[in-house]
This record gives C-alpha cells, sequence and structure tokens, in this order.
C-alpha cells in the first residue's frame, strides 16, 4: 500500500512519528490520613508544573488540572479514595511515575 | 458543603487592620472569638496551629487568596472566616504579591472529610475572579452576606 494514501492503517503511524506525545496514567490511593488536604496538592501542583506534559486527575468523572491549586482544591480525596493521575506530553512516563509516588508515599502530617 | 454552611457571618472581617501575616490571622482568630464560637483560652493555641501550618508552607494560592486553616480539639464544628485587607498584607506567596481576601477555616481534628469540602467550597466561589474582586469591594457586613448567599458563590 502506498505511504501517501489516507487509510486506517496508515494513522498509528503518522501518530507514533508526531514528535514523542505519549500519554500515561496511572490510578493511585489516597494513603495520608488526612486525605488529599492542601499541602500534599501545594506539593502535587509543585512537582506536575517541573513536567512539560500536562497533567490531570480524574476525580469524579471531572479532569482536574494537575498544575493548578484551584483545581486541586476540588479534589476531596479521603484515605483509601482512589484517584487517577494522567499525563500527555513528552515527559508523560516519568511524570505519573513521580506524582503516583507523591501521593502513594504520603503518610501525611497532622496539620 | 458551600460558603454559607460554614463561614460565622458575625467573624468576617470586611476591612482588616493588621500590617503582618501574624497580625491579620489575630485578628481573624479574635473575630471568631467576639463571634462566640471559640473560648478565650483556646486563641492563642489556634493562632499558633494556623502559623504553625503556615511555616509548612504558604497557603496564599494566586489571585490574592489565601487559606490559612488549622485543627484544634476545641471545634466541634468546622468554621470559617473571611477576612478583607484593602491595601493586601504580605502571605509569603510564592510569586511575592500581597493577599487581599483571606479565609480562614478552623477544623475538629477528627474530621477531614469536611475540611477537604470545605475548601472545594472556596475553590468554587474564588476560582471566580470577579467574585473575588466583589468580596474585595463588599465594604459591608450586609454586602457580604448578600455575596455568600448568592448563586455566584457556588461557582
Amino acid at each position: 500500500m502506498s505511504p501517501t494514501q489516507e487509510t486506517p492503517q496508515d494513522l498509528p503511524t503518522e501518530v507514533a512519528q508526531s514528535d514523542r506525545v505519549l500519554k500515561a496514567f496511572k490510578l493511585v490511593s489516597i494513603v495520608n490520613p488526612q486525605g488529599f488536604h492542601m499541602r500534599p496538592k501545594a506539593a502535587f501542583a509543585e512537582s506536575a508544573g517541573r513536567f512539560q506534559s500536562e497533567v490531570t486527575i480524574l476525580w469524579e468523572g471531572r479532569m482536574i488540572n494537575g498544575k493548578s491549586m484551584w483545581d486541586l482544591m476540588l479534589v476531596a480525596a479521603l484515605p483509601g479514595n482512589e484517584i487517577r493521575i494522567d499525563a500527555l506530553g513528552p515527559d508523560a512516563e516519568e511524570a505519573v511515575t513521580a506524582l503516583a509516588e507523591l501521593i502513594e508515599t504520603d503518610t501525611g502530617d497532622t496539620i | 458543603m458551600r460558603l454559607s454552611d460554614f463561614i460565622v457571618r458575625e467573624a468576617v472581617v470586611t476591612s482588616l487592620s493588621a500590617k503582618t501575616k501574624e497580625g491579620v490571622i489575630r485578628e481573624m482568630v479574635n473575630s471568631l472569638l467576639n463571634s462566640g464560637r471559640i473560648q478565650p483560652c483556646d486563641v492563642d493555641e489556634i493562632v499558633r496551629a494556623i502559623l504553625k501550618r503556615e511555616m509548612l508552607g504558604s497557603t496564599a494560592i494566586s489571585r490574592g487568596v489565601a487559606i490559612p486553616h488549622a485543627k484544634h480539639g476545641s471545634i466541634k464544628r468546622l468554621i470559617g472566616t473571611i477576612g478583607v485587607h484593602a491595601s493586601g498584607v504580605g502571605f509569603d506567596s510564592k510569586d511575592g504579591s500581597p493577599v487581599h481576601v483571606i479565609v480562614m477555616i478552623v477544623s475538629p481534628e477528627d474530621r477531614p472529610g469536611d475540611h477537604l469540602r470545605a475548601l472545594d467550597s472556596v475553590s468554587r466561589a474564588l476560582r471566580n475572579e470577579p467574585f473575588v474582586g466583589k468580596i474585595r469591594s463588599a465594604g459591608t457586613l450586609e454586602n457580604m452576606n448578600q455575596l455568600i448567599d448568592s448563586p455566584e458563590s457556588l461557582g
């Protein structure tokens, strides 16, 4: 089949060649006994901001901008609740790995 | 939860006068005291708890808004108040800009869900910049009450 033809079979190749835009996601459980409160939210936003990728959290059916404190404040996740971290961009996998670790190792403080 | 569920109307300060972060926090805690929602013996401890939390990282977010908060054993039901500072007060915000609208939250020690829902309601209301502007220029408790009860406060 000629590469100039636009067919469904050609599309994945085109996507793969389109400059390393990658997607990654992970489901994580909140372990902090106080839930996903302001300090971990601030740490999350700061860490997410260091990545080029877009970072979103899927929470109660809403897409939350993981780099915005205003958005993260809408995530009222309690211990044991699951959130999904998504990243889209050249460092998507690194972003999701780092941010998931931040949540999964945040055993918390009392303030 | 919405702002009107936990903001103590009588404790709202439409014109904060203190010139420092600590001073403003004390002014707002005193306002909760004057509203009868906390006891005189707890004032210093609540101020200290809020300042201790601020030491971990400023609760100034952006758009001139800060959300100082603490838990305290004497509190049975989450309460909050709003303070407006006309000229702005330094709050150690990341970008160094002063804070004009302060929403203080004091929670029971064992109700993290309430605290998270209060943050959610603050975000819904104050992510809307024109609404923050209206809070800043409210001027009177009556105007502030109308804003707290308005549909806009639901985001």
